[in-house]
């Protein structure tokens, strides 16, 4: 009886072993593919998120944009596809989404219009106070830039991307994105300089 | 303090231009912010699970990787059908090497842990002599058929003992000593049924799996009495004595088995009483492997009886 019962376990067990094959196949790929996800989420999610919210200026906007990039790099890791370079990818992702928004015209409002709006609320003032100040008088000096300037500027030294990779994600030779680098920043040191002037003017 | 109520050089305004920016690598979500997107992404990524890959263009970017996997899963299905196949073969039989070489040894190393493979090397043991009882009751025991037998025995052995040997860390304690005595019970089971079904000269080859399966046994209580505590020795000598009563209690075993145990358990109790704990263990793991042979042999005599 013994060798009959263990025949048929044998058999039965190697059975269910092939059924299961595929599933357990699928269900290992999946969870890689969730580790990879969640740690993708962990490392980049503040990044992208600040990348968003400077370009932006929305705070609540660049939150859900933040999500939705997110969802597109899950939705392309599913598809079986991998990422060889996760950081240039998110980036990409981001910046896509953002020229999308401006696309369709739901940029946020301007800056003058933000600050009298006292329901604008930047970072969590209970967490972040510093970063609520920061966040206030980067955004508004930012406000002045034309976008290709603005960009540039985030990416460079906020994102610390190189100017490799800049020029790479707006497909533009490192030149040009150096020169616009540097003329930005001259832009900005002359707004800062009116507004010093005009304050102590003032 | 702001840096508009403050402009200082153009060099200074240079730096602190650069220096705002720099402030800005600090903005970040906050906490609860952030658990709440992540726990979000992740019920959206269980939700929208990862597509089966045959459903991807077959002319995609992806398509030379698609290819090679189908392939490698049509051959691995192939070689999986031949396994299935080989699965009732007995020694002698064209697909055995596959099922014991190929087929198990696969298994055995999709087994997770140490302990998890020793335990499919001592259920691997269990249907060799399974195969034997068949062989004999088919009248295919032969010398060729015993000696195929035997070598395979002697390799499972051979591999437990490197098994246990690579894994110097987890592969310890009473586990490993339960082990080794059921592989020396089945060894010796097997032993005994080749003796009783071909001949006693047959029985001769197995001398030597019976003795590296007992080397090892021994080696592995050596072992555990140094290693272990008095208290965690005589914790596993109770156990072991729970399993004897047991087995006694059921009433399945010869009545010369019965008085043999019930005498072996007196002198556990006696050397434990004279605080000899290392004697204590010798005898009642000994007792334990004399039941289990008897277990083995008697579960072969039941299946020719039934057959």
């Amino acid at each position: 009886m013994k060798t009959q019962c263990s025949r048929k376990t044998h058999t039965f067990i190697l059975d269910v072993y092939l059924r299961e094959i595929f599933l357990h196949t699928v269900s290992i790929t999946m969870d890689q593919q969730l580790a990879q996800f969640e740690k993708m989420y962990d490392t980049h999610s503040d990044a992208i998120f600040r990348h968003l919210f400077m370009r932006l200026g929305d705070r609540e906007r660049a939150k859900e944009l933040t999500q939705e990039a997110f969802m597109k790099v899950w939705q392309y890791l599913a598809s079986g596809k991998e990422i060889s370079y996760e950081k240039a990818f998110l980036y990409r992702i981001a910046h896509n989404l953002f020229v999308n928004e401006i696309r369709t015209d739901k940029r946020t409002k301007s800056l003058d219009e933000m600050m009298d709006d006292t329901s604008f609320d930047v970072v969590d003032t209970h967490t972040h106070a510093d970063d609520d100040a920061t966040a206030h008088e980067l955004l508004a000096y930012l406000d002045t830039l034309k976008d290709s300037y603005r960009e540039v500027l985030v990416m460079r030294y906020i994102d610390d991307l190189p100017v490799t990779e800049i020029a790479k994600l707006l497909i533009e030779s490192e030149t040009n994105i150096s020169m616009r680098i540097k003329r930005a920043l001259d832009k900005l040191k002359e707004t800062y300089e009116h507004n010093g002037k005009t304050r102590n003017h003032g | 303090m702001s840096i508009m109520e403050k402009p200082g050089t153009m060099d200074n305004e240079y730096s602190k231009t650069e220096e705002l920016l720099e402030k800005g690598k600090h903005i970040s979500m906050t906490f609860s912010e952030c658990k709440e997107m992540k726990s979000q992404l992740l019920s959206y990524a269980k939700f929208h699970g990862v597509k089966s890959h045959s459903s991807v263009n077959a002319t995609s970017r992806g398509a030379w990787w698609l290819r090679s996997l189908s392939a490698t899963t049509l051959a691995f299905f192939l070689f999986m059908g031949t396994g299935y196949a080989s699965t009732d073969s007995l020694p002698g039989e064209p697909l055995y090497a596959m099922k014991v070489y190929v087929v198990e040894e696969f298994i055995s190393a999709t087994q997770l842990s140490d302990v998890d493979k020793l335990t499919y090397k001592v259920h691997q043991l269990e249907d060799r002599l399974a195969e034997i009882h068949q062989l004999a009751s088919q009248g295919l025991l032969t010398l060729d058929t015993i000696k195929i037998s035997q070598e395979t025995i002697q390799n499972h052995v051979d591999d437990v003992a490197s098994l246990i040997n690579r894994s110097t860390s987890t592969l310890r304690g009473g586990y490993v000593i339960d082990a080794t005595g059921n592989i020396v019970s089945i060894a010796r089971a097997t032993e005994k049924v080749i003796g009783t079904e071909f001949s006693e000269a047959a029985s001769d080859s197995f001398e030597d799996v019976v003795s590296d399966a007992v080397d090892m046994y021994q080696f592995e209580l050596k072992s555990f009495i140094a290693a272990e505590t008095d208290v965690v020795v005589q914790e596993y000598i109770e156990n072991q004595l729970s399993e004897i009563a047991s087995e006694i209690a059921e009433e399945d075993l010869t009545d010369s088995t019965t008085k043999h145990l019930s005498e072996n358990l007196v002198d556990v109790n006696e050397a434990l009483n004279l605080d000899e704990v290392d004697t204590a263990l010798k005898i009642v793991n000994e007792t334990i492997q004399q039941v289990k042979t008897e277990e083995y042999v008697n579960d072969f005599s039941d299946e020719t009886t039934d057959l």
